[in-house]
């Protein structure tokens, strides 16, 4: 069960000998309780200052163009393209020199990293001490071991002090779930990195997740194996083909020859006998179905009518005397109409009540009504009849069409086979047939043909077996997904009450997450987003800066979700470029205040665009937030320096909430 | 107009009535649901009872076609209502009722609602109603926010009930038509289990 | 909750299915039916804790044969004129036109009986079903009431009240309620009771009333301004009753000092809370009829200021009858006060003394 992953809350990060950042190439930045944000015109790098940050924990850079596998092949994929990822940013004479550091708490321990920037996988300093009381001291000294070394440490420890399997799941919630980059597919909508979240996130723990990830690699492996195979062998069943047609064929003689011939015979025989077997249960099945398709389409028309002919019934049996007026004027002695009251008036409505007829216009309302009533309760049975009837037909024809199901498919399987043993047969044999043939054949061909039967087999054998093993896997899989489901129903309450607080805080409207499996051989699962403003679904359609925020917000839940509550993670969001609705500006910095207000740190960037949610921020953070201006860093340009007064401006009323 | 829902309204009335001398209109959502959910134990489709449930606060049932079903019969003075909003069917809503019975429609039905009732002589209504809040959709439906369709095909809790129900019917063994030893033993072990929960809460 | 106890599910099935059910199928369960029905009828006229022995019902498997050989039994209809008084048992047989064979203060051997019958016998507050001599006794998911079979339930608050007073309170026989004492003679109380008697009276009318969508709700934040402990809203109709829980007496800490000692006083000051609170919500709630109700435990006992562990009946009992005044009478100048519930605990009393 979550809520005691503990994941790595930063507190000061150091970049040194940075070129990118021309006029301070070394910079610190201390980050404090709440909300940290660093603000500057586009193109200055503050989307490079949080990539470094990500770079020092994980040795990680996330290359967009790469499709995400799995949680272990992304990390070992993404090494090589992280290795070279800061050469833009970097000066070639500052390549050895350019590193971050981190400082970075992590449960009660605190870790001190340094990171050469094109080093994925090195680590220049390491130091982890350990709480003690209101101590640090030092868990062990790795001074003396090399970069390497200190790196094998500290993916070891790392996770271990998370509360995760691996380093490479650490990996993998960093940069997917905790960091918030627009350029990359929003979290809620790419289904496949979405499962493994939620595999890690609600599974019964990170080695189960693992083990999940695992597996659906396996089964998508077999499959594709399956694939391949069959595809291999039926190639070389046409090569095959093709070099036998080459030779010449000559009448064949003698007793072998009428052996084979029969047993061939036989086979034939059998496999027409099988196909025969197939195809007429092929149209008993079309037959049965198109059956049942009528008879629940006819059900349906009944069911139709019955209820129509009961309303009917239903109308026809309005009694006078039950009509609220009749019946208030009985009870209260009041006449509803004219509001007359006394003993009289009840008397006279009882008069009315006795003789049957409307008091309005007159006809006699009792007798038209029971017999009109009869009439249509006699139809009412007649349709009952035939609906009971009805339902017996099509409850038997449901049980044929579930047997022929289960006969075509041990058909199906006996004519594969079949069909296999005679091919495999057929090309065998045609060999030895044609070896009692004398000099047309070249040994040549003969060896490269037996060669080549012989891989045929292995594929088919591989094939085989590949399908073996993605039954196994996809039956294993589903019993973790219906395990998962178990625990999802009861960690549900608390993650949508999480979501929901967040979202409604933006979006203002009652949101609703549900969990979905999805059925086949291939499974998975997903999460699917209902929003619900009246009791009756709408169709919304989100915008695109309501999506990031709502993707944003189920970050949060999920964060909140895993984390131990002793130890509140850090979210990294890289604001958007494009302007966001205005209305929703406010509200975004809203639900970013709550979340801090819970215990979490953020560290985000912004620009001239974000004014409004920094205004909100501001506001409702006050002394938690700490805006940090980029000017001092980088030279301008002249189209950053036209945005820097724009700028300053915006900034300085915002600086001004926080004071 | 739901028929199905109409009949059921009419059944479970005068059986309740038999027993306590009255019915609620809460009690008839909340046995029209219990109904419901023996004819899922019965291996039944969800769509195959005819209309639909939602879970309210307080863990309740309640279903719009069965509130319809009860405003309609009361109008048609097969239901009478007291002060106290105590319903009890009339004589004439009796006669309509022994002349629906017979509709097969409604036959299939009455399996289920006469298990459903029936539970009532072993168990205090009191007791029912509160050990079916603890039933796994009805518990879901407490947790959102929003108004909540029960029984939804996708939903994780149906397959938590049906786990229930699984234990039930190897527990209960043998294949019987009458179901009222399936529903008291079910309402009795959500009673039980949940006993523990509510006694332990003595901190507030 | 996400795993089913099967072991719970099956220990309760076995408690029905007994063996003549599971042999016959739905016939045996039309005959528990019966019999179910039966009791139900049965208690509305007999208490079951006045008949000193045995009280057993059953039906033959075989219609109408005849076990009880030697005794003839009396041909009844009803049970509207049972004399109960010093029955030592009572024997129902019920046949198929549902009339009763009733035998009076007859030794009977049940195990025999079970050999061709279903049966139900309560005896000293356990209910069991036998039958082919094998026995499951009924799980008993309501306490304190002698049978499962009997509980009334009740659309009326004050009328709950007063038999909860009755068959929880007064001898302490709530199983919540017997976690309050101090002391094996419930003389003193411990520390900060009240959690348990908001829970007991909860878990109380949450079974025991029955009303249009009724809902009883244990509040939260319990204080000076919010002085109600157990809110009760009837959903279909407007109104809503709030409870106030108060009690007398003494207190004690885990090393034996008293920690709180209160009196008469403590009902009048939460009979006031409770009136001020009222009329400062009357505008929250404008279209709810509201009422107030202030229960009061009482566990007050005379001349306990030596700490004594053991009480006479005179200094046990000297509150039991000892009403509160109110002033002012709330309950007869407001029309949104009940009456107040005074509800007295005994002690265990040394007879001798």
């Amino acid at each position: 069960m979550p809520n005691n992953i503990k994941l790595p809350k930063i507190l000061k990060v150091t970049l040194r000998n940075f070129s990118l950042f021309s006029k301070n190439p070394s910079i610190t930045v201390d980050f404090n309780e709440g909300v940290f944000c660093l603000a500057g015109a586009n193109g200055l790098g503050k989307s490079t200052f949080l990539l470094a940050i990500n770079f020092g924990i994980t040795g990680i850079v996330p290359d967009e163009r790469r499709k995400f596998l799995s949680i272990e092949r992304y990390y070992s994929d993404s090494i090589q393209f992280s290795s070279k990822f800061f050469s833009g940013r970097i000066n070639e004479n500052d390549r050895a020199s350019a590193e971050v550091s981190l400082e970075m708490i992590v449960g009660e321990f605190r870790y001190n990293i340094t990171r050469g920037m094109f080093e994925p996988q090195k680590i220049r300093e390491l130091e982890v001490l350990k709480r003690e009381g209101n101590k640090y001291t030092k868990l062990k000294d790795f001074s003396k071991l090399t970069f390497d070394q200190k790196h094998q440490e500290y993916i070891r420890l790392i996770p271990e002090h998370v509360g995760l399997e691996t380093f490479e799941q650490l990996v993998f919630l960093q940069l997917f779930v905790l960091t918030f980059d627009e350029r990359r597919e929003l979290l809620f909508w790419n289904e496949r990195v979405l499962e493994r979240v939620l595999y890690l996130a609600f599974g019964i723990n990170p080695e189960e997740a693992k083990h999940a990830d695992v597996l659906r690699k396996e089964f998508e492996d077999a499959d594709s194996n399956v694939r391949n195979f069959n595809w291999e062998a039926t190639q070389l069943r046409k090569r095959i083909q093709e070099i036998e047609d080459q030779r010449d064929t000559k009448k064949e003689k003698g007793e072998k020859r009428e052996d084979l011939r029969i047993q061939y015979s036989q086979l034939t025989q059998s496999r027409e006998k099988a196909l025969i077997e197939v195809n007429g249960l092929e149209n008993d099945l079309r037959d049965i179905n198109l059956q049942v398709g009528n008879l629940s389409a006819k059900q349906a028309q009944l069911r139709n009518e019955y209820e129509n002919l009961f309303s009917t019934y239903i109308s026809h049996k309005s009694i006078i005397e039950y009509h609220p007026l009749i019946a208030t004027a009985l009870s209260e002695g009041k006449c509803g109409l004219c509001g007359s009251e006394g003993e009289g008036v009840i008397v006279a409505v009882q008069q009315v009540v006795a003789s049957e007829s409307c008091p309005i216009c007159g006809n006699k309302v009792a007798e038209r009504n029971n017999q009109e009533s009869e009439q249509v309760f006699t139809k009412l049975q007649e349709v009952d009849e035939q609906l009971s009837k009805l339902k017996q037909s099509l409850d038997s024809s449901l049980t044929a069409q579930q047997r022929i199901i289960t006969e075509l498919e041990v058909a199906n399987n006996a004519l594969s086979a079949v069909t296999q043993h005679l091919r495999v047969f057929e090309n065998a044999n045609k060999l030895k047939l044609e070896q009692y043939q004398t000099n047309t054949v070249s040994t040549e061909l003969d060896t490269l043909i037996a060669n080549m039967v012989n891989q045929m087999e292995n594929a088919f054998a591989k094939k085989d077996s590949a399908i073996k093993r993605r039954e196994k896997k996809s039956k294993e899989l589903k019993e973790l997904q219906k395990r998962l489901q178990r625990q999802y129903a009861i960690a549900e309450a608390e993650f949508v009450a999480s979501f929901n607080k967040l979202a409604v805080s933006f979006l203002g409207l009652d949101l609703n997450i549900k969990m979905e499996v999805h059925q086949g051989i291939a499974g998975g699962i997903s999460l699917l987003l209902d929003v619900n403003s009246t009791p009756r679904r709408q169709n919304y359609q989100l915008s695109e800066s309501q999506r990031y925020f709502i993707d944003i917000a189920l970050r949060m839940a999920i964060a909140q979700f895993l984390s131990d509550s002793s130890s509140k993670s850090t979210l990294y969001i890289d604001t958007p470029e494009g302007s966001l609705d205005i209305a929703y500006e406010s509200r975004a910095g809203e639900m970013f205040a709550q979340f801090i207000k819970s215990g979490y740190q953020i560290v985000m960037t912004a620009n001239i665009n974000t004014s409004q949610l920094l205004h909100r921020l501001a506001a409702r953070c006050k002394s938690d937030m700490k805006l940090l201006r980029m000017t001092s860093w980088t030279d301008l340009s002249d189209v950053q320096i036209q945005e820097e007064d724009l700028f300053n401006k915006a900034f300085a009323e915002i600086e001004e909430f926080l004071l | 107009m739901n028929s199905l829902a109409f009949f059921d309204c009419l059944s479970i009335a005068r059986r309740i009535q038999s027993q306590v001398g009255s019915v609620l209109s809460s009690e008839l959502h909340t046995f029209a649901y219990l109904s419901c959910l023996l004819s899922l134990y019965k291996g039944n489709p969800v769509s195959e009872w005819g209309y639909d449930f939602i879970g309210i606060r307080q863990n309740a049932p309640y279903s719009q076609p069965i509130d319809d079903s009860k405003s309609n019969i009361l109008r048609l003075g097969f239901f009478d209502i007291d002060k106290e909003q105590y319903i009890r069917v009339s004589p004439s809503g009796i006669l309509e009722h022994d002349r629906l019975k017979l509709l097969k429609i409604y036959s299939r039905r009455e399996q289920f609602i006469e298990g459903a009732c029936s539970s009532i002589l072993a168990l205090p209504i009191g007791l029912i109603r509160n050990a079916l809040s603890k039933e796994p959709n009805l518990l879901a439906s407490q947790e959102s926010n929003s108004v909540k369709a029960l029984l939804d095909e996708r939903s994780p809790s149906l397959v938590l009930l049906y786990d229930q129900f699984n234990a039930l019917s190897s527990a209960v063994r043998i294949e019987m038509t009458n179901l009222m030893i399936p529903a008291i033993v079910w309402l009795s072990y959500l009673s039980k289990i949940n006993e523990e929960k509510e006694g332990g809460m003595s901190n507030g | 909750m996400a795993e089913v106890d099967y072991r719970m599910m099956t220990e309760i099935a076995n408690i029905y299915m007994t063996p003549l059910v599971k042999q016959y199928g739905d016939k045996g369960i039309n005959i528990l039916r019966v019999i179910f029905g039966t009791l139900q009828q049965m208690y509305k006229w007999i208490e079951p804790l006045q008949v000193k022995g045995s009280i057993v019902v059953f039906v033959t498997i075989e219609s109408n044969v005849q076990l009880i050989n030697n005794h003839e039994g009396v041909l009844h209809s009803d049970f509207k004129n049972i004399m109960q008084d010093s029955l030592t048992s009572l024997i129902v047989q019920v046949l198929e036109n549902g009339d009763f064979l009733i035998w009076k203060n007859l030794d009977i051997d049940v195990r025999q009986l079970s050999e061709n019958s279903i049966l139900y016998e309560y005896h000293d507050k356990i209910e069991r079903l036998i039958s082919a001599r094998e026995e499951s006794h009924i799980p008993k998911l309501i306490k304190g009431r002698a049978s499962m079979f009997a509980p009334p339930t009740f659309s009326d608050l004050t009328e709950a009240i007063s038999e909860y007073r009755e068959e929880m309170v007064r001898f302490s026989s709530c199983y919540l309620l017997k976690e309050v004492w101090y002391d094996n003679n419930r003389i003193f109380l411990k520390n900060k009771p009240e959690f348990i008697m908001r829970n007991s009276l909860t878990n109380f009318l949450k079974i025991r009333l029955r009303g249009d969508g009724v809902e009883v709700r244990p509040e939260q934040n319990v204080d000076e301004s919010h002085p109600v402990d157990i809110k009760i809203t009837w959903m279909f109709s407007n109104r809503l009753a709030l409870i106030e829980i108060k009690w007398l007496g003494k207190s004690r800490n885990g090393d034996g000092s008293v920690s709180t000692e209160y009196s008469e006083s403590r009902a009048k000051t939460g009979a006031k809370q409770l009136a001020e609170y009222l009329d400062m919500n009357k505008s929250q709630a404008p279209q709810h009829v509201t009422k107030g109700l202030l229960v009061v435990f009482d566990a007050r006992r005379r001349n306990t200021d030596q700490l004594p562990s053991s009480i006479s009946r005179v200094e046990g009992l000297y509150y039991a009858d000892k009403e509160i005044h109110f002033d002012p009478c709330y309950h007869d100048i407001r029309a949104d006060f009940f009456l107040p519930s005074r509800l007295f605990i005994e002690p265990i009393c040394q007879e001798n003394q």
